[in-house]
């Protein structure tokens, strides 16, 4: 009889960084970060300013060399630029837009420019434009565009080649309320097509409606890294008809469910449960010193 | 091969209400020198030949003399002109992307460092060369006076195009190193004004030392005389070396190849540090 070892192997995560350093002179930018973002999730970068978010996802994106250490995208070394920028899309902080164009113009130069089939051209470009809800803006100029619409605009561009990757960097400043949350939705649009996405932001709240994992940066170290799912600790209270109110922690709502069926089971006689979240906020201020570089 | 961003700086750029200065600006140099030229041979041939002798000093001889005087004159400012407009319009191309944060975006697609110099620098010489065609009506004035060989004009053109894209590639490379328009557009109009004038100054400089230390020296003999042709300017003595009686010391092999050389080294040079400048990933991110 003959036995078969079969190998279980890990799924390639989207982004993996090992020991990667960021050195200006005697500064650094990034501190040995090592890091896993998993294919299909969408990754919130949290720290202050000076951080070193942006220097992370530039080198990601293949603008900026990193000093020490190794990044892979989709197993792919970024060594070999050209072929990871096939596979990502990035927005950066400041959009850069052209004058004397429009914006129809704009994504097909951009089109061209990933070298996109010109039959697709057309139509995947009035896709883009229904997607970040700018149809009617096709011919208006390029500088015209308000910041919110330019940064749907460089969203719109960032995706023209079908990027398996997304990296936007903080693409929620200076966006009106509307378009936050038009920008969550497409977001959440994005990622359930398969698309990884890794968001760098400061509003956590919106962070925590869009995202599943989280990192957090500090002083260009890495001083956290968790699923979402994780910081959904829930922390209930409950009373007892004997006056002393008692605190657990639990996961879901499943879970506190649970906890007061053997309370009562055991005979204790409850009066109240009050559940509170411990969300993306705290768990930030439990992580983070605040101190910046 | 495909470069998108050709077509996209030439959108641009004959797009932006600046482009319709540059005619105005390309024609006002060899303009007044053509009225200037003009109305000094009238003063001229009035003061000395008087009132009989009023069709331009009396004879086709002084007419050509005129006729050849004023294209030197036009072709001369026409190399000015641009000598001032090439690097600080091309100067602010690649900087100008960098400074309105258009450039990593680029840099990010399937467009190589290589097409995105050449995409600069192909749209800026098709504007350029248009403000030449431009210039074609003052041009014509001279060889209509006669005295101008059909070969001198499309010689001097041909000179006056190189001139440009010896100076946009200097550009391109000052404009790809820095990150502000202005300090490149400065910078570039320096350099271009050094490389132009520089090694004739450094030429009469080192003759005149030799000179000095040296009663039997002759600049004409002596190689130092090559230096002149780091100057994109010293490829007009193919122009005038062409003609039958042109002097021994321009129809030399190196009096014609040594500008050729320089022309060509300086050119490719820039070119390549233009695009060793915008290749990403960068060490240090501006």
């Amino acid at each position: 009889m003959s036995t078969e070892t079969v190998a279980t192997e890990l799924p390639t995560p989207a982004i993996a960084m090992r020991n990667v350093s960021k050195l200006y002179g005697s500064n650094a930018a990034l501190r040995d970060v090592t890091l896993d973002v998993a294919d299909g999730s969408v990754c919130g970068l949290i720290g202050p300013n000076g951080a070193g978010k942006s220097t992370m996802m530039a080198i990601i994106a293949t603008l900026l060399r990193q000093s020490t250490g190794s990044v892979e995208v989709f197993g792919e070394p970024i060594s070999s630029p050209r072929s990871i920028r096939k596979l990502i899309g990035y927005v950066p902080d400041v959009l850069g837009t052209y004058s004397g164009l429009t914006v129809e113009e704009y994504l097909l130069f951009f089109a061209d420019a990933y070298r996109v089939d010109v039959e697709k051209r057309t139509g995947m470009v009035e896709g883009l434009l229904e997607l970040v809800d700018l149809s009617g803006k096709k011919d208006a100029d390029l500088n015209s565009l308000s910041r919110g619409m330019k940064q749907r605009i460089g969203l719109a561009r960032a995706l023209v080649h079908d990027p398996k990757l997304l990296i936007l960097d903080e693409p929620a400043s200076g966006l009106d309320p509307r378009a936050r949350i038009e920008l969550r939705d497409i977001v959440a649009h994005l990622n359930s097509l398969g698309v990884t996405i890794l968001i760098s932001s400061h509003i956590l709240v919106e962070l925590e409606e869009m995202c599943t994992d989280f990192l957090v940066l500090e002083q260009g170290a890495l001083v956290g890294a968790e699923s979402l799912a994780q910081t959904e600790i829930r922390t209930v209270i409950v009373t007892f008809l004997d006056g002393n109110p008692q605190s657990y922690q639990v996961r879901s709502l499943e879970e506190q469910a649970d906890l007061v069926a053997s309370l009562v089971g055991s005979g204790r006689r409850v009066v109240s449960v009050n559940a509170e979240s411990t969300r993306l906020e705290d768990r930030f201020m439990q992580l983070s010193t605040g101190k910046t570089n | 091969m495909n470069n998108p961003l050709i077509k996209l700086e030439m959108l641009r750029r004959f797009r932006s209400p600046a482009a319709a200065w540059g005619i105005p600006i390309v024609m006002l140099l060899p303009g007044l020198a053509v009225l200037a030229v003009y109305a000094t041979s009238t003063a001229f041939a009035q003061m000395t030949a008087g009132a009989a002798l009023m069709n331009w000093g009396g004879g086709v001889d002084s007419l050509q003399r005129v006729g050849q005087g004023m294209f030197a004159w036009v072709i001369g400012l026409l190399g000015l002109t641009m000598l001032m407009l090439v690097p600080s319009m091309v100067g602010t191309s690649i900087a100008g992307e960098r400074h309105a944060q258009t450039l990593q975006p680029l840099q990010l697609t399937a467009i190589t460092p290589g097409q995105i110099v050449i995409g600069k620098l192909v749209s800026s010489l098709a504007y350029l060369l248009l403000l030449l065609v431009c210039t074609t009506p003052i041009m014509a004035i001279p060889f209509l006076l006669g005295g101008v060989p059909v070969s001198w004009l499309i010689g001097s053109l041909i000179v006056l195009f190189l001139i440009m894209l010896e100076l946009a590639a200097v550009s391109l490379a000052v404009s790809a190193t820095f990150s502000s328009p202005a300090v490149a557009s400065i910078v570039s109009v320096v350099s271009c004004g050094v490389l132009t004038i520089a090694p004739f100054v450094g030429t009469t400089v080192l003759g005149a030392v030799m000179a000095m230390s040296d009663s039997d020296f002759d600049l004409a003999d002596s190689p130092i005389r090559y230096l002149m042709g780091l100057s994109p300017t010293s490829l007009a003595t193919w122009v005038v070396s062409l003609e039958e009686d042109a002097p021994k010391e321009l129809t030399s092999i190196g009096a014609r190849w040594v500008p050729v050389l320089c022309f060509a080294a300086v050119t490719v040079g820039s070119l390549l540090w233009a695009r060793r400048k915008v290749t990403a990933p960068v060490d240090k991110d501006r």
